[in-house]
């Protein structure tokens, strides 16, 4: 949903890279919103040491969260048509990742401007290597920085949810064609980082006497 | 040999194994109300005592029981934490359901002035609950694994802990019925029983054992059974003023069935939400009755015949 306080609706200070192999997801209201119907939050397991490269070398460690899963509610379960414990993928613009389906009633759907919004939420500790591998989670997220210091933004994006393994090679490649071209996304999405009232700071047009912030001249 | 031995309450049970002067009873009092799931005790555990990781049961697979990957106590897993998962049912979980049926805006899961689990019983629950729990060997007063070993590879020890012998063990399994908790297991491809020894080494140079090292909140406590029943009740009581009526010990009780467990808990469900038994006993405590039982059938069976011999001349 879009924050009803304020015009601007991200950081405008943000550095966003437009180009074609970092696409974005259509922000909340722009066209082709609905193909990533879902938002997904990222975080760690107490098990793995961030992206697991050394915890998922380690026996004792790599036992005691051995795979990749996505966390649904019972009700995303079911209008998605996962199984507990079966193989879904998760798709965004960027990218399509596989993982077991944990169906808890931890996650919560939400209910947000009058519509349901349900979460998933993913562990991102693995990769290639190790004693127990996965798909890459940070593959799915886009890569958005912050002004100071250029940390990416890989916490939280919009996402779509499917039942069984994501297609591998060209078929995958194929599925990500297919996801942009029916959310008509460009380099050019999400790049917009001005979407509010002119700051007068920021505006050599604009007098701060003129007018006071976020109200529309 | 005293039928206390095999049932009931027993004060010294290392001194009625024959031990000459030992040292206190040493256990564990588990306080799973302040457990934070990190599984470190599973961890330091298998790391001190080299227990092989990829339980054979379940291997490096993905169990669906919320975080628990380690599924139960076994051969290869002597530390287990629960993760139990309990959704909200008390009259917060209506109203959200409520709001859904109208399709109205409503605040969810914002912060509120209670916390989590504080209720006193699940009508009370205002928000989802995460039980976790670290499962450990009890090491019981009248320990079933102990009593039923034909090679005498479980012993004793002077703590009065119950430790299974490596080079003696030949894997017959008896211990593994014999356990009301089934803790004890046979370690695949080796055939030889595997459990807990409340690291016997480690007592042995003061140390206490590695996952009550380990634990960060103090969760696991080692120490003399007797300290540590007392400060489980004190623990009860402090918890039950607080208004956590459904806090219960288990294994606190040396009048159960297994004469009172050397570790112990503190639970904040009934024992099965956790997957224990409620009422668990030792299987010897119907012994002596059995072996009176036999006697009486075995004289039963002289009687009559000597009976068919005596009735054969009439």
């Amino acid at each position: 949903m879009r924050n009803p306080l304020y015009r601007q609706q991200g950081n405008p200070t943000r550095k966003v890279f437009g180009r074609k192999d970092n696409p974005s997801n259509p922000a909340a209201g722009e066209r082709g919103f609905e193909v990533f119907p879902y938002v997904l939050t990222t975080s760690r397991l107490t098990e793995h040491h961030t992206a697991g490269a050394m915890s998922r070398m380690l026996p004792f460690l790599a036992e005691l969260q051995p795979a990749l899963f996505v966390e649904v509610s019972p009700a995303l379960a079911r209008e998605r048509g996962l199984t507990h414990m079966g193989e879904a993928h998760v798709v965004t613009s960027r990218a399509a990742v596989q993982a077991r389906v944990m169906v808890t009633e931890r996650m919560a759907p939400l209910r947000l401007d009058g519509r349901t919004v349900h979460q998933v939420w993913m562990p991102y500790h693995w990769g290639g290597t190790g004693l127990v591998t996965g798909d890459v989670v940070n593959d799915l997220f886009g890569v958005v920085e912050d002004p100071n210091v250029f940390i990416q933004e890989t916490k939280v994006t919009t996402c779509d949810v499917r039942p069984g393994p994501r297609p591998r090679g060209a078929a995958l490649t194929a599925l990500l064609e297919e996801v942009r071209a029916l959310a008509g996304i460009t380099a050019a999405t999400n790049t917009d980082v001005y979407t509010g009232h002119p700051v007068p700071h920021l505006d050599p047009e604009v007098r701060p006497d003129d007018t006071a912030p976020g109200v529309p001249r | 040999m005293t039928w206390n031995s095999l049932f009931g309450p027993l004060h010294d049970v290392a001194a009625d194994a024959g031990h000459e002067d030992p040292p206190p009873r040493m256990g564990f009092f588990t306080d799973t109300s302040v457990c934070i799931g990190c599984k470190a005790c599973e961890v330091a555990c298998k790391q001190w005592n080299s227990v092989p990781a990829g339980d054979d049961r379940t291997g490096f697979d993905l169990l669906g029981l919320s975080f628990d990957n380690t599924g139960a106590l076994g051969a290869d897993t002597w530390r287990h934490v629960a993760f139990i998962e309990q959704p909200a049912v008390g009259p917060a979980a209506d109203v959200l359901a409520e709001a859904a049926a109208r399709a109205e805006p409503q605040t969810l899961g914002m912060p509120s002035f209670s916390r989590p689990g504080d209720g006193t019983g699940a009508e009370t629950r205002t928000d989802f609950r995460w039980l976790m729990s670290s499962d450990v060997c009890k090491h019981c007063t009248h320990a079933g694994c102990l009593d039923v070993c034909p090679t005498g590879a479980l012993f004793r020890t002077e703590f009065g802990t119950v430790v299974v012998q490596q080079d003696i063990c030949n894997g017959c399994g008896y211990c593994v019925s014999g356990c009301p908790y089934g803790v004890i297991d046979r370690r695949e491809g080796d055939g030889r029983a595997q459990k807990c020894t409340l690291c016997y080494d480690r007592l042995h140079d003061g140390l206490e054992p590695a996952c009550a090292k380990a634990c960060p909140t103090d969760s696991i406590q080692f120490g003399e059974v007797d300290a540590l029943r007392e400060r489980a009740d004190q623990r009860l009581a402090a918890l039950h003023e607080r208004g956590v009526g459904s806090a219960l010990l288990y294994g606190r009780d040396t009048d159960d069935g297994v004469g009172g467990a050397g570790a112990f808990f503190l639970l904040l469900d009934e024992p099965e939400v956790y997957g224990l038994p409620p009422d668990p006993v030792v299987a010897t405590r119907d012994a002596g009755q059995m072996w009176r039982r036999a006697g009486m059938a075995a004289a039963a069976f002289a009687a009559a015949a000597v009976g068919a011999f005596l009735g054969g001349r009439r």
